[in-house]
């Protein structure tokens, strides 16, 4: 049953794959400019032919559109994307390592995230129809509703220009804790209040369940069985929650880490846009596409794996 | 109907949406300036009973430029909604009532935009057709189909099994009439929820687009382009910042809230659809 589920479900990333590939690929296409003419042009305006028709021989861009594209798929396999053609450097390199910085900023965003979240969801659901649980519903609608850059920006105002405890921007090497509060508390924040709303309902769930009752009825004290029947079991759908956390933090790290001067993937994808660096924004989407289909991917396996009464629409 | 508007949270969050459209619609007779005005003499001046939420660095009132401003954020929302709702739901009821190999290939294409996290394919779309309104919305009815098509592709799979429709079939009704007269009008109330909170979140993205400088331009007042315009004043001016995101914040709080009003009033089962967080 699993091994059918887990198959199916790893037939169905192949055409996912194959697509967003070729979307990655053709975003070069529809672009207004010709990137070897941009690259070629000098800053007063005027490009030399011969210098454009050796760029694109060079990168390969006179070839036909399909065997570009199986030449880049190709190389994209093996982990190469190309290089960049403003720095020369090794798209793929690059990435990575904006990435790693990326996914450290997450860590402890999650972190923040579930700290807040987990309380909060779990004495919204206890408090169930009351004020407190309208407070946390609300609280939950506010934090999806602020936009983040917006937040950023009070924060610094805030915590760095008011009371100076924290720096206002930078990467301080990327071990300096201090650097990583701020962001990581404008994403961690966004990402709760997402969570808090699932952990409430998912929690309710369980507290109707028999297994609560029979707990109650063996005379187990409430807090005995609010912890550790009720909390223990509504925490597995929390699971795909993390999966869309991921999402909610990768999306929220283009803004966050362009204006905290974060290097990560975000403020990458933004600085090769505004740079018109095509080759490091096609593989920075490119892997950025491939790892959340992936995280989603056991996510999803792991959900299932610990509900194995779950039935999933074989058609979806 | 009536019944929906003694919920106390629709009707609040209604009247605050009302307020912001019709602060939109006649900005042009409510605004004290004109927002092309620019006053260089009273440049970066604080709140004040003559400009009430203060001037920017060429002088402008923020105030007329936040009423201007709600044209392009609610514009926004209300076109990228619409023609993603149109599209995401003709492909997700024909995904889910002809099922096959149909389904396969729309629930596949949808899969696909869905492994981009939404910020980035947007991004993508627009650095690749380059700045501007169109291109942007472009960009985020790429994002906001793919929930329509799903919610409706799942609604529609609901519908199919109910006796009615079997019935409807068994007479003779076309598949077109099928559709038309029994799927759709009992998958509005999901949707609806749906895009109530889809205007909040393609509000809240277009202003992040815009504040990177890759949305609207900021010649036009936008939310995200006044602040993005704020950026370099945010210590010595917060005024610059402060009020386009207090207003961002408002409106698409109002959709949110009023989506998940809808989400409570009309369908208990409905509880189980949280909130897309995906931006």
């Amino acid at each position: 049953m699993l091994n059918e589920y887990f198959i199916r479900r790893v037939l169905y990333l192949v055409p996912v794959l194959i697509f967003i590939s070729f979307m990655s690929f053709s975003l070069i296409y529809i672009a207004p400019g010709d990137p070897a003419e941009i690259m070629m042009t000098s800053p007063s305006g005027g490009y030399d032919e011969a210098a454009v028709e050796a760029f694109r021989i060079a990168h390969g861009l006179d070839q036909p559109f399909y065997i570009q594209y199986l030449n880049w798929i190709k190389n994209a396999a093996v982990g190469d994307f190309g290089y960049s053609y403003m720095s020369e450097q090794s798209v793929f390199e690059t990435v990575l390592n904006a990435f790693e910085n990326t996914l450290k900023l997450s860590v402890l965003a999650l972190a923040i995230a579930l700290v807040i979240a987990i309380p909060l969801g779990v004495v919204s659901a206890l408090k169930h129809n009351t004020i407190v649980d309208d407070a946390c519903r609300f609280g939950a609608l506010l934090g999806v509703s602020i936009p983040n850059f917006w937040q950023a920006y009070l924060m610094i105002i805030f915590f760095s220009v008011i009371i100076h405890w924290l720096p206002a921007s930078g990467f301080g090497h990327g071990t300096d804790i201090s650097y990583m509060i701020m962001p990581a508390a404008v994403l961690g924040t966004g990402s709760a209040a997402v969570m808090v709303r699932m952990i409430r309902s998912s929690m309710l769930d369980v507290m109707g369940k028999e297994y609560i009752q029979t707990a109650r009825g063996k005379g187990l004290s409430e807090k005995i069985v609010i912890i550790r029947h009720a909390l223990k079991n509504a925490l597995v759908p929390v699971i795909t929650v993390i999966g869309l956390s991921i999402g909610f933090l990768l999306n929220g790290s283009v803004v966050v880490e362009t204006i905290f001067g974060w290097s990560g993937i975000g403020n990458l994808v933004v600085d090769s846009i505004l740079s018109h660096d095509y080759m490091m924004v096609q593989g920075s989407v490119l892997f950025v596409a491939v790892i959340f289909l992936l995280i989603n991917f056991f996510v999803d396996l792991v959900y299932v794996w610990a509900n194995p009464e779950i039935r999933y629409d074989k058609t979806s | 109907m009536i019944k929906l508007l003694k919920n106390r949270q629709i009707a609040l969050s209604l009247i605050i949406l009302g307020g912001l459209i019709f602060m939109a619609i006649f900005a042009g007779v409510l605004a004290p300036y004109d927002y092309t005005e620019k006053d260089l003499q009273n440049r970066l001046q604080p709140p004040s009973s003559n400009h009430l939420f203060g001037t920017d660095n060429l002088g402008r009132d923020i105030l007329t430029m936040v009423m201007y401003g709600a044209q392009a954020s609610l514009l926004v929302g209300f076109a990228v909604v619409s023609i993603s709702l149109a599209i995401g739901v003709m492909l997700g009821v024909l995904a889910g009532y002809y099922g096959g190999w149909l389904d396969e290939i729309i629930m596949r294409l949808t899969d696909s935009f869905l492994a981009f996290p939404s910020m980035f394919l947007a991004l993508a779309i627009t650095a690749f057709l380059g700045q501007g309104m169109e291109n942007m919305m472009l960009a985020l009815i790429a994002v906001e189909w793919t929930v329509f098509a799903r919610v409706a592709r799942g609604s529609t799979l609901d519908v199919k099994t109910k006796g009615y429709v079997r019935a409807s079939r068994w007479i003779g009704a076309s598949n077109a009439y099928v559709m038309i007269k029994h799927v759709l009008p009992n998958i509005i109330s999901p949707v609806l929820i749906m895009a109530s909170l889809g205007i909040g979140n393609v509000i809240l993205a277009a202003a992040g687009l815009s504040f990177l400088g890759l949305g609207v331009q900021p010649s036009t007042p936008e939310w995200g382009a006044m602040l993005n315009a704020g950026r370099t004043y945010f210590t010595t001016a917060p005024w610059l910042m402060l009020f386009p995101g207090l207003f961002i914040m408002i409106t698409v709080l109002a959709f949110n809230y009023f989506g998940d009003g809808l989400r409570d009033a009309l369908d208990q089962k409905m509880k189980n659809i949280e909130l897309e967080g995906r931006f």
